[in-house]
């Protein structure tokens, strides 16, 4: 069952046009990665999505809502943003309950859950600032799950993180397939080949290829993600 | 509004495990009044700017423009983080946003205000001088509230629009132009059509009706060298007009910018 169905989405800043006559449709339940080099437009549909940017032109239907209904969107979404968005000051465990109150979700049950599952047990007391960036994904990811989204937007996941913590995120998001929607923009083609079932490959504000990963390869004939995405990109 | 009060309480957390909260807020107005009762305990003959009864209102208008600092740190701060971005994906409106940025600084500048007037009381027993009774330090909170309130709007009107790099420098200029222009410590009234020209901003008339409140010597004695008293008559209506225009329009300006700049992206 789609779950957000765009037709036809433009947006332009002054003379940039961020995006393009863009179509793709999401599923429920799927783990959908948007691939692209930096400036393709992946972040300006997650800020489209999630109410923080307003189209140009075009329809956007999420969870059979029209995105002019975001209000009633927004009790359904969440969003891991690019850069980590904690509230540096506080802890660890205030983080969690402030967003946990903010969405009216009274489930402590859920709320350690949370916390057992990325691991923060040990740095709950912990003001924000003065974990490592890996430690402050993980708060930042583990907020945008508090409110019990159906859509989960992680918009750059491990931009800037090391190579174990990166892995540590991923086993996590893996854990969350199926639970939820969610949608992933990077730019890190491992990272995507690892985690979204279906991808859309986005140069210049346009959608230039979407399904599998094994469809867009045997598409253009390599064996090798990193090879596909250089032809579909850079032969575009 | 009970997500206006949630985050405001993340705000009032957030600011109060800042040090430099302690040291701009509390730690500056007690500074400044220690500092120019030495002075003028050296001076062969104290100027009336340094009494008591006129430095507080001085030092009480100018310790809001540190608010507004505050204000648009915090702000800007939170918009470099993304942390509004998070914010407007969830269900706060910008009622609540602007309410839960208001109130944090608005109880930090109650408490401004009590820590100032209770060390000049304090110099005031040290120094064996007569202090503002205890209504008239009430009259002043109030008459000093909405110059608090032009502060803490323009802090959340440069936080709104400028970057966390850029606006200490921008409240940097607003707060040396309270300094100058507010006659905390400076003979305004000495200076000719220039206390004229100061009139149009809201400091100085601020500071001048506080002083109206507190019974202060206005700089220069009449014919006679007897010393005169700010007086309500015949400027009095005029600043309160003045200081309301500028009341209504940081407010205005600030909620209208504010809820523009925080429905777009980054």
């Amino acid at each position: 069952m789609e779950i957000i169905k765009i037709e036809n989405l433009k947006k332009t800043f002054k003379d940039v046009c961020a995006v393009n006559d863009v179509s793709l449709t999401i599923n429920e339940g799927e783990t959908y990665g948007l691939l692209g080099v930096n400036g393709a437009g992946k972040t300006t549909i997650i800020n489209i999505l999630s109410g923080l940017l307003k189209k140009d032109e075009g329809e956007i239907y999420v969870n059979n809502m029209k995105i002019e209904n975001i209000n009633e969107i927004k009790r359904i979404i969440d969003i891991s943003p690019q850069v980590t968005s904690v509230a540096s000051n506080l802890t660890v465990l205030e983080n969690l309950t402030f967003f946990q109150s903010l969405y009216d979700v009274k489930d402590e049950a859920y709320l350690n859950y949370l916390i057992e599952k990325f691991s923060l047990k040990e740095v709950l007391n912990k003001k924000a600032k003065t974990l490592s960036g890996g430690y402050q994904r993980r708060l930042s990811i583990s907020i945008g799950l508090i409110s019990k989204p159906k859509i989960l937007f992680l918009d750059e996941p491990t931009l800037g993180l090391d190579v174990i913590s990166r892995r540590e995120l991923w086993k996590i998001i893996k854990e969350l397939k199926g639970k939820m929607t969610i949608i992933i923009t990077s730019h890190y083609l491992e990272e995507i080949e690892a985690l979204c079932d279906r991808i859309s490959i986005m140069s210049k504000g346009k959608v230039i290829v979407s399904g599998t990963i094994e469809d867009i390869k045997r598409d253009v004939n390599e064996t090798s993600f990193e090879e596909a995405f250089i032809k579909v990109v850079g032969g575009e | 509004m009970k997500k206006a009060w949630l985050f405001a309480k993340r705000n009032i957390l957030e600011m109060f495990r800042d040090p430099i909260l302690y040291i701009f807020c509390a730690g500056f107005p007690v500074g400044m009044l220690i500092l120019f009762n030495v002075i003028s305990s050296f001076s062969v003959e104290m100027p009336l700017v340094f009494s008591l009864d006129s430095l507080i209102p001085g030092v009480m208008m100018f310790s809001y423009s540190l608010l507004m600092l505050m204000a648009g740190l915090l702000i800007s701060k939170d918009r470099s983080t993304s942390f509004v971005k998070r914010l407007f994906t969830s269900p706060l409106k910008s009622i609540d946003f602007i309410v839960g940025y208001f109130v944090p600084f608005f109880f930090v500048g109650l408490c401004q205000n009590i820590v100032t007037i209770l060390t000049g009381f304090i110099i005031s027993l040290l120094t064996k001088t007569d202090y503002i009774n205890f209504v008239n330090c009430l009259l002043l909170v109030l008459e000093m509230l909405p110059i608090m309130i032009i502060n803490i709007m323009f802090g959340m009107l440069f936080g709104t629009i400028l970057n966390d790099k850029s606006a200490p420098g921008i409240c940097s200029i607003f707060i040396s132009a309270c300094g100058v222009l507010g006659g905390a410590w400076m003979p305004i009234d000495t200076m000719g059509d220039f206390e004229n020209v100061v009139s149009f901003m809201p400091f100085y008339p601020s500071v001048y009706l506080g002083r109206v409140i507190t019974g202060a010597s206005r700089s220069i004695p009449n014919e006679l060298g007897e010393l005169i008293s700010y007086s309500f008559h015949p400027v009095g209506w005029l600043y309160v007009l003045n200081i309301f225009v500028y009341l209504i329009v940081s407010i205005v300006l600030a909620i209208v910018v504010f809820k523009k700049r925080m429905c777009s992206a980054q």
